[in-house]
């Protein structure tokens, strides 16, 4: 159910990240709703539907848009699994989580496509991409990301630890 | 087995990792036609996209009045009327603007040698890295793989061309993806309509096209036009790209960059045209 509900949610957002968000670019640049949206799932549920839908996103765009598959879906796939381990282990409640884990994802992300890039010989200049794109898009990220994280966990807003009284 | 358990999430990933990078390797070489599956699934979004395409565009007009509505409050019969004006320069506006697209597109229509197939772009890449889009016509109409994607332009005052927007990299039936030549990966062989020097070009990532001269002494200005020269057989001849913005020098690797503005604004890409090339 949970799955059935997140690919829709992914649905959604694809097409409307191809579509409507198209006129909302700033700088000629779009944040990246799909991997806010792959990097807060898997914090909250885990490594496994993490790295999943990582997997569903990644392949989407690429089916839908690029000539070679899979290098999206590669990317979502680890970074949807990294993400997921690490929500594991740490306090959910604080801003300062979303904050690192949309900082780092987008990094990261960027960093693998430019690896992707130089091994399919795409001649692309890394220092151009990250004065055009990298920077601009992280901070857009940051902000709706983490705006969105803590809609969630106002909307979640109930005790983490239910174990009071069962004794 | 207790030890495979143990580290289950890692082979999982270790197993699918490996699966992609083999799928990325196939696929990047490959030249045939997209798959069954994906043609199935680009047959199944593409329609939905160009509704949400169409809501965008409205949106996008229904802001720019919401704005209109804040002055109302401050000065209400100034701005009312200011208001009336604005809206009846925008109607007339509108229709001007429409009438010089429809001759554009008339007199490309009336003057070009080619086979032109009318589409419409009804989805862009979300990554910030590429410029892709999906255009709405696919092997039903007559696309083919390596067709051309072109706008009517003008090139002088009463002179409509094409300008070049991309081409068309893969097909479905009822869908075509498009790289455009402000992408990275895309190389257009051109030539400088004043001095006939010829060069190579690419997309620079920021809307503009960088281009690389073959001769570094040829006395290129800025405001030339700028055309395809057909070199390489991957775009026909004399599609005009756009007016040369600026000139660089670089002593230090004996090299004449140019940087192109493009013809076509690839920001308010919608109606295009298939050319194609045979």
């Amino acid at each position: 159910m949970h799955y059935i509900i997140a690919i829709l949610i992914l649905i959604v957002n694809f097409i409307f990240q191809s579509t409507l968000l198209q006129h909302f670019s700033i700088g000629g640049i779009l944040p990246s709703t799909t991997l806010i949206i792959v990097a807060i799932i898997a914090v909250f549920r885990g490594k496994y539907e993490g790295a999943a839908l990582g997997l569903v996103a990644g392949l989407m765009q690429d089916i839908l848009f690029s000539t070679t598959i899979g290098v999206n879906a590669l990317i979502y796939f680890l970074i949807g699994y990294v993400l997921g381990l690490l929500g594991e282990k740490v306090f959910k409640e604080s801003w300062f989580l979303p904050l690192i884990t949309i900082i780092l994802s987008t990094i990261s992300y960027h960093v693998l496509y430019y690896l992707f890039m130089v091994f399919l010989s795409v001649d692309v200049s890394f220092t151009s991409i990250i004065r055009s794109v990298v920077i601009k898009e992280t901070i857009y990220n940051t902000i709706i990301g983490t705006i969105v994280y803590m809609l969630i966990i106002k909307a979640l807003d109930r005790p983490q630890i239910m174990y009071k009284g069962k004794h | 087995m207790e030890k495979l358990k143990k580290y289950k999430g890692l082979v999982i990933v270790t197993c699918v990792t490996i699966i992609l990078i083999v799928i990325i390797a196939m696929t990047s070489v490959r030249k045939g036609d997209i798959t069954k599956g994906e043609d199935l699934l680009g047959s199944a979004v593409t329609p939905i996209q160009g509704v949400s395409t169409g809501i965008g565009n409205g949106v996008s007009k229904g802001l720019s009045k919401k704005s209109k509505d804040t002055l109302e409050q401050e000065n209400i019969k100034l701005t009312e009327e200011i208001i009336e004006l604005k809206d009846t320069l925008r109607k007339q506006e509108n229709v001007i603007n429409r009438k010089d697209f429809l001759e554009k597109e008339y007199k490309l229509l009336e003057n070009t040698d080619y086979d032109l197939i009318r589409a419409e772009v009804i989805g862009k890449d979300p990554g910030n890295w590429v410029e892709r889009f999906v255009i709405n016509k696919g092997t039903r109409d007559g696309v083919k793989k390596e067709d051309i994607i072109v706008q009517g332009t003008e090139l002088e005052k009463g002179t409509v061309v094409e300008g070049l927007v991309g081409r068309v990299v893969d097909v479905g039936e009822t869908w075509s993806k498009v790289v455009s030549i402000i992408d990275n990966s895309s190389s257009v062989s051109f030539i400088d309509s004043r001095t006939q020097d010829g060069g190579i070009s690419r997309g620079n990532l920021e809307g503009k096209i960088t281009g690389q001269l073959f001769d570094m002494k040829s006395v290129v200005n800025k405001g030339d036009k700028v055309f395809t020269s057909g070199l390489g057989g991957m775009f026909p001849k004399d599609i005009y790209i756009g007016d040369i913005e600026k000139v660089i020098k670089k002593d230090a690797n004996l090299l004449l960059d140019i940087e192109i503005n493009p013809a076509v604004n690839f920001n308010k890409l919608k109606d295009v045209f298939v050319l194609k090339k045979d």
